[in-house]
């Protein structure tokens, strides 16, 4: 049997394990820098209230997708701050060094952040190297929407970087 | 396509990955939620901590009036309701925390969220509203006792104040639990129509089943408050004027 503070190292090792996608989704749904920090802790708050029912006859990663999407996808952002607040703005925060690539991924991220929260979740999904069928478990849609969606939202996101190339 | 991808994976080298190492995910789990989930929740525990403040006032009333036989069947009758509220509010709390698990697929989730927000939470609302009753009439017979040691008759006007700063009170906790949910339903609306074209319309056609059956309910539980909050009014004008 296992105890409350060996459970709970588990849970900690596994987050810090899964922190890139957690800091990824969090990134991808907020705004600013402070936003980010909240939708992070949430997310982490809400895996560990799971964490006690989690079954591992379910794949961890959907598992954790599941939850980390569902409580992105229902967050909303603070309206007023007593701090001050900073934006997440990709062309301050970017750290490459390569100023093609630097550029490709700026306009990813630019692209990405004009997609509803749900079509963002899908594509998200799908860079994440996920298969058709873990990401309509995932999400709730049949296999056949999956793959219509991500049609759709690739040309969407193609029309949008190729938009901000021109500018 | 392949650019997107390779975007992708620049991603984490574009922004930086997060300095959180186990020490903070510990803080994180400790913390509290600030998701709207967080905030339903912490209604339904504010309600649960006034019922236990009302409980103990008219605990303290049954001991402190038992000279007072009016005085010990209000108690006494306030006691039972208390705990028929207290029963149906942990019902409805476990109720919501089933419907918002997020464990499960995102649109049953919303789903679920959407139809419990809609369906459950006004009458959760109302239980919650009138919670006041209790820890406002139970407090202010304290509170007579305590400070002047025996039932202070009412005046017309001490009557009249007294009544609606207690209605006022109650109308004021339901608007404001309302308020704090309408604008996660329309985003909830929002989220399903984007999910699926039909998720939206068969979630409402559900929910539009059972809203008369609901608005009945509502009306029902309204009205018998209302009824319940004159009676009360009407008692205790009989027996502190």
């Amino acid at each position: 049997m296992e105890s409350r503070k060996e459970h709970k190292k588990r849970f900690t090792d596994l987050i810090e394990k899964n922190k890139g996608i957690i800091h990824k989704i969090s990134l991808m749904y907020t705004s600013t820098i402070a936003d980010k920090e909240d939708l992070y802790q949430e997310i982490c708050f809400q895996l560990w209230r799971s964490y006690g029912n989690y079954k591992e006859i379910s794949k961890f990663s959907t598992w954790l997708y599941r939850i980390a999407l569902n409580t992105a996808i229902s967050s909303v952002r603070r309206k007023k701050r007593s701090i001050e607040t900073v934006e997440l703005d990709p062309e301050k925060h970017y750290l490459l060094k390569d100023n093609e690539k630097e550029d490709k991924t700026r306009n990813l991220f630019r692209a990405l952040s004009m997609l509803n929260k749900i079509d963002r979740a899908i594509i998200l999904l799908w860079l994440e190297k996920k298969k058709y069928d873990e990401i309509s478990e995932i999400m709730g849609l049949s296999r056949s929407a999956v793959s219509v969606r991500l049609v759709r939202i690739r040309n969407k996101l193609e029309v949008l970087i190729k938009k901000m190339e021109n500018e | 396509m392949n650019d997107i991808r390779n975007g992708w994976e620049n991603i984490d080298e574009f922004t930086g990955i997060p300095g959180y190492g186990i020490k903070s995910i510990d803080k994180f789990i400790k913390g509290r939620s600030v998701s709207i989930f967080g905030k339903i929740r912490k209604i339904f525990k504010i309600d649960f901590v006034f019922k236990s403040f009302a409980a103990l006032f008219i605990i303290l009333n049954l001991i402190l009036y038992r000279d007072y036989q009016n005085i010990l069947i209000i108690n006494s009758v306030l006691l039972g309701f208390l705990i028929i509220l207290t029963i149906y509010g942990i019902k409805y709390y476990n109720l919501f925390n089933k419907s918002a698990d997020p464990v499960k697929t995102s649109k049953e989730n919303l789903s679920s969220l959407l139809a419990f927000l809609k369906r459950k939470f006004p009458i959760a609302a109302i239980m919650c509203a009138s919670t006041y009753i209790f820890s406002y009439v139970s407090g202010i017979l304290l509170y007579f006792m305590v400070a002047y040691g025996y039932l202070k008759p009412f005046t017309p006007l001490s009557y009249f104040v007294y009544s609606f700063i207690l209605f006022i009170g109650m109308l004021f906790g339901y608007i404001l639990n309302m308020r704090q949910v309408k604008f996660h339903i329309n985003q909830i609306r929002i989220c399903l129509s984007d999910l699926n074209d039909d998720a939206l319309a068969i979630i409402s056609e559900q929910i539009e089943s059972k809203r008369k059956m609901d608005s009945t309910i509502i009306v029902l539980v309204q009205v018998a408050f209302l009824l319940g909050f004159l009676v009360l009014i009407v008692v205790l004008k009989s027996i502190l004027t």
